[in-house]
């Protein structure tokens, strides 16, 4: 009897470590990293190109999106209607936000390719291989040569 | 000695408690909408729904005059002021004038690519928009797709019969079409057709009892980008100037 109910306690104590230890690993933790913390880590140490610092506004112009439903937003644009470089980063209210947001940005780099497909090669191979990333409340998009080392650079901050 | 059951239950307990803590970390919280801050917008949309927009946009433009210490300080007006009740429409030229913020995202609808036979959400923006001035800048994307500059000009001329419709009141200008760079011309001969467009266009122009605005004169290698298609920034202030000040902006 008594030899039975260690074995129940034991088996039963590994399932809630490895219990815990799934959760902690797969459920996307949220970030309380601030977003200007997350910007001036990306401005400082990567490489921006000819990206400068956009508004709000663009981004209700180009993506749809309104800032005021989110915790932040960042954008960053090239200069000149011929510079498809971009980024944007948004932290998240809720996570059901994420796919809604990811939708509008798809919607954008799907017209961008559209328009450039008949332009240099230059700019659709950017579009191309631009990055996508959910992470937690964090939303990454970004066109760029650069776009794995921004990408890293954001991951690492959050 | 403690119940071995009663101990399960601490362990089954500890189990539940540590599943809860887990997902309560993740949770968020919900965003917040004062209704009543939406109701107070609209009552005032619907007031300004009665005024002509021409109207306001007179009289606001003889206070800024009389605001203006004197002539000079009118004419060094900004572009982006100058162009307040104005809009451009058309295609990588257009909406190069806004990407590099020479003029205001509202003060320009056009879309690289574009051609005029795309250009009726540019039309419909500017519709909606109500602009008193408005300069059609269509061409580039069009030399290689019809057969003659005519077809071209016929379609343009719908456009602008749509925006005059639409806008019965505000001066529309027709621009020419930039040319491309040389290399560009030997590259895609078709390219080599804006001479023929512009001639065309000014035709129709003038059928249509419209201004057409040559502007090609301000084009000199200097200001192309490599590609031999577009232009510097500096370029695309000195045409917003030209356009500003060929019409009196």
């Amino acid at each position: 009897m008594k030899n039975k109910m260690f074995l129940i306690k034991t088996v039963l104590t590994c399932c809630i470590a490895l219990f815990i230890a799934y959760m902690l690993i797969n459920v996307e933790s949220f970030s309380n990293v601030d977003i200007k913390e997350v910007e001036n880590q990306i401005v400082t140490t990567g490489d921006l190109g000819t990206m400068k610092k956009s508004n709000n506004m663009m981004i209700k112009k180009v993506f749809g999106l309104n800032d005021a439903e989110y915790d932040g937003t960042i954008y960053y644009k090239g200069e000149g209607a011929m510079d498809v470089t971009e980024l944007l980063i948004i932290k998240l209210n809720s996570k059901d936000q994420a796919s809604s947001v990811e939708s509008a940005v798809r919607k954008r780099l799907d017209s961008q390719i559209q328009n450039f497909t008949n332009y240099g090669t230059n700019q659709l191979q950017l579009l191309e291989n631009s990055v996508i990333k959910v992470s937690g409340n964090y939303f990454f998009y970004v066109v760029s040569e650069n776009a794995v080392q921004l990408k890293d650079i954001f991951s690492d901050s959050i | 000695m403690k119940s071995p059951v009663i101990k399960l239950g601490a362990l089954i307990a500890v189990f539940v408690i540590a599943g809860v803590a887990v997902f309560a970390y993740t949770s968020v919280t919900e965003d917040k909408t004062s209704e009543s801050e939406v109701e107070k917008g609209l009552a005032v949309i619907k007031e300004l729904e009665s005024v002509e927009v021409a109207d306001v946009e007179k009289i606001l433009e003889s206070i800024a005059r009389e605001k203006a210490e004197s002539e000079q300080e009118w004419n060094e007006r900004s572009l982006k002021e100058r162009y307040e009740n104005a809009m451009v429409l058309g295609d990588s030229e257009a909406a190069s004038l806004s990407a590099y913020d020479i003029l205001s995202e509202n003060e320009v609808a056009a879309l690289v690519g574009c051609s005029i036979e795309a250009a009726d959400e540019h039309v419909q923006a500017a519709i909606d928009a109500r602009p008193s001035v408005v300069f059609m800048t269509y061409g580039k994307n069009d030399l290689g797709r019809y057969g003659s500059p005519e077809e071209f000009v016929d379609v343009y001329a719908e456009k602008i019969s749509t925006l005059q419709k639409g806008l019965p009141d505000a001066k529309i200008y027709i621009t020419s079409i930039f040319p491309s760079a040389q290399f560009v011309k030997d590259e895609r001969p078709y390219m080599a057709n804006d001479t023929a467009f512009n001639e065309a266009l000014q035709k129709k122009a003038e059928k249509m009892n419209l201004e057409y605005i040559d502007c090609t004169e301000l084009v000199s290698d200097e200001y192309y980008e490599p590609d031999g298609d577009h232009f510097i920034k500096d370029f695309y202030e000195l045409w917003a100037e030209y356009l500003a000040d060929t019409v009196g902006l």
